[in-house]
């Protein structure tokens, strides 16, 4: 091929880009809507992992009761064990929080009408609720050093802590983070494999243009380059459409189910997190399908 | 030839044809004229035997050359084979990208092959938009924007009023002056005797005769 034949061949990508208007609308719609099922799965499966991580997040704390005998001075002692503790390197500790019996009771009285109910017969003289310190730690990894720790200070009993539930909630979140991606992995195949049909199908539509192209003595290459022209312009237009379709179903549609359907809060993540990720997966699904599937299709046809 | 499905459809076939020689193809429908196009162009290759064109050999040419067959001969095919969403001007261009001539030369030249099938008026029109007369012009004009070695015409007259075959044959000889082999695939008796040129009769895939002007040749 003579390179002066190079911007014909662009140009020619271009004008028949116009000029099969239908079956390039029909290839870019097909794009779309693979991209925008694909992007949408990915933005939910994202944010049940968030949300899980945020949950694991809220219960690095460990509840240490102080004991009912305890005077203030041995409370000064646990406080002072406690700020030694937390100077220590790989402690595990943040921070604590001490909260004095009637904190405590009043915070109790505050979460729930229920428990007010049952609380309000109580008083400072007579305030069964025993003095607390909660210490947050950094990570679960060193928890159990930590509680054998804290064990030491207030004694065995005295210390409650969420381990149970974070295993719980760790194994929830590696089975949904399998799950997601083998779902993921599975509607990108079918994605790319309905993208790669329709592509086949408009280059199939136009299988005696390139017979006569052939006829005329066009080599391979000069048949080729104008129909993977034609599907990097239909890659691109479908992506920046899909990522325009993306935010606004992000932003509305997916952000209205999540919070009208899902039983918990649920604190999403901003659409803007996902850039470039999700641009540049729909660029590289785009590109991939217009070009690979432009150029296996015509080669097919090519032998005349 | 012999088909994949074991339909022999050119047997025993020995003919030469010189450079710069005007031929008519002649026989009834499945007498083996199509399969000797597609021989030609290399759309199907001998299963036995010889066949040169030019300088290739093509029953022993590997595919990427076909391209470079297919240049040196212009083809106007009987269903004319236009680029439907090409303009006029765009389908005879096309030919002369194909081979990379450069872009101030195509737009030299197109107008001038446009003119002479009377076509300029019709240049930004698209086939579908054209007369069947009209549309064989433009394949017309398509097969010779290459100054082809050789002009291949498949029932040129077919799709055309009298006026107009008298017009695309007067073409053609003019072609076949400029010293141009011509090959007339037709079944129009009319034509042949008419214009008194050496005319190749096939029937059932095999030469029943050969007139050279009206002089039998060899048969």
């Amino acid at each position: 091929m003579k390179l002066r034949n190079i911007p014909h061949l662009l140009g020619q990508g271009f004008v028949s880009f116009w000029r099969n208007g239908v079956m390039t609308t029909a290839a870019i719609l097909v794009l779309i809507c693979c991209m925008l099922v694909l992007g949408s799965f990915y933005a939910v499966v994202d944010n049940l992992g968030a949300f899980i991580d945020n949950e694991i997040d809220s219960l690095k704390t460990v509840s240490a009761y102080v004991d009912a005998s305890a005077s203030s001075e041995d409370v000064e002692g646990i406080e002072a064990q406690l700020k030694a503790l937390a100077a220590e390197e790989g402690s595990n500790v943040i921070s604590f929080e001490h909260v004095t019996k009637d904190e405590v009771l009043k915070q109790m009285m505050e979460s729930s009408d229920e428990l007010r109910e049952v609380l309000e017969k109580y008083t400072s003289e007579n305030n069964p609720l025993p003095e607390t310190f909660y210490i947050k730690f950094e990570s679960f990894d060193g928890v159990q050093t930590l509680l054998r720790n804290l064990e030491g200070i207030f004694g065995a009993g005295n210390i409650k802590s969420q381990v149970v539930t974070y295993e719980s909630l760790k194994d929830l979140r590696s089975t949904a983070a399998m799950v997601g991606l083998w779902l993921m992995v599975i509607l990108l195949i079918v994605a790319v494999l309905v993208i790669m049909n329709t592509v086949k199908l408009t280059v199939y539509a136009r299988r005696k243009e390139i017979a006569i192209m052939r006829y005329i003595g066009a080599t391979s290459v000069f048949v080729v380059a104008p129909f993977i022209v034609e599907g990097v312009l239909i890659g691109l237009v479908a992506t920046v459409i899909s990522c325009g379709l993306q935010f606004l179903l992000y932003n509305n549609v997916i952000t209205d189910l999540i919070n009208d359907y899902a039983a918990l809060k649920i604190n999403l993540v901003p659409a803007m997190d996902y850039v470039p990720l999700i641009p540049l997966a729909f660029l590289a699904i785009g590109l991939f399908a217009g070009v690979v599937a432009s150029a296996i299709s015509v080669k097919k046809h090519l032998d005349v | 030839m012999v088909y994949p499905n074991g339909t022999a459809a050119l047997s025993g076939i020995n003919l030469k044809i010189e450079d710069g020689e005007f031929v008519f193809i002649v026989g009834k429908s499945g007498a083996g004229k199509t399969t000797l196009t597609k021989l030609l162009l290399r759309e199907e290759k001998v299963t036995d035997g010889k066949l040169r064109v030019d300088d290739f050999r093509l029953e022993k040419m590997p595919k990427r050359k076909i391209p470079h067959l297919r240049r040196t001969m212009g083809v106007v095919f009987q269903d004319f084979r236009l680029f439907p969403n090409k303009t006029v001007y765009e389908n005879v261009a096309f030919a002369m990208r194909v081979i990379g001539e450069k872009s101030s030369v195509i737009k030299q030249r197109v107008p001038y092959f446009l003119n002479l099938v009377e076509l300029t008026d019709k240049a930004g029109s698209f086939p579908t938009e054209l007369s069947g007369g009209e549309q064989q012009r433009v394949a017309f004009a398509r097969a010779i924007a290459n100054n082809p070695k050789m002009v291949i015409a498949d029932e040129p007259t077919g799709n055309v009023d009298p006026e107009m075959s008298r017009d695309l044959m007067d073409l053609l000889i003019r072609i076949n002056k400029l010293g141009k082999t011509v090959i007339v695939i037709t079944h129009d008796h009319y034509l042949v005797e008419q214009f008194k040129k050496r005319t190749v009769t096939l029937d059932e895939g095999r030469i029943v005769g050969d007139r050279n002007g009206g002089v039998a040749v060899e048969a």
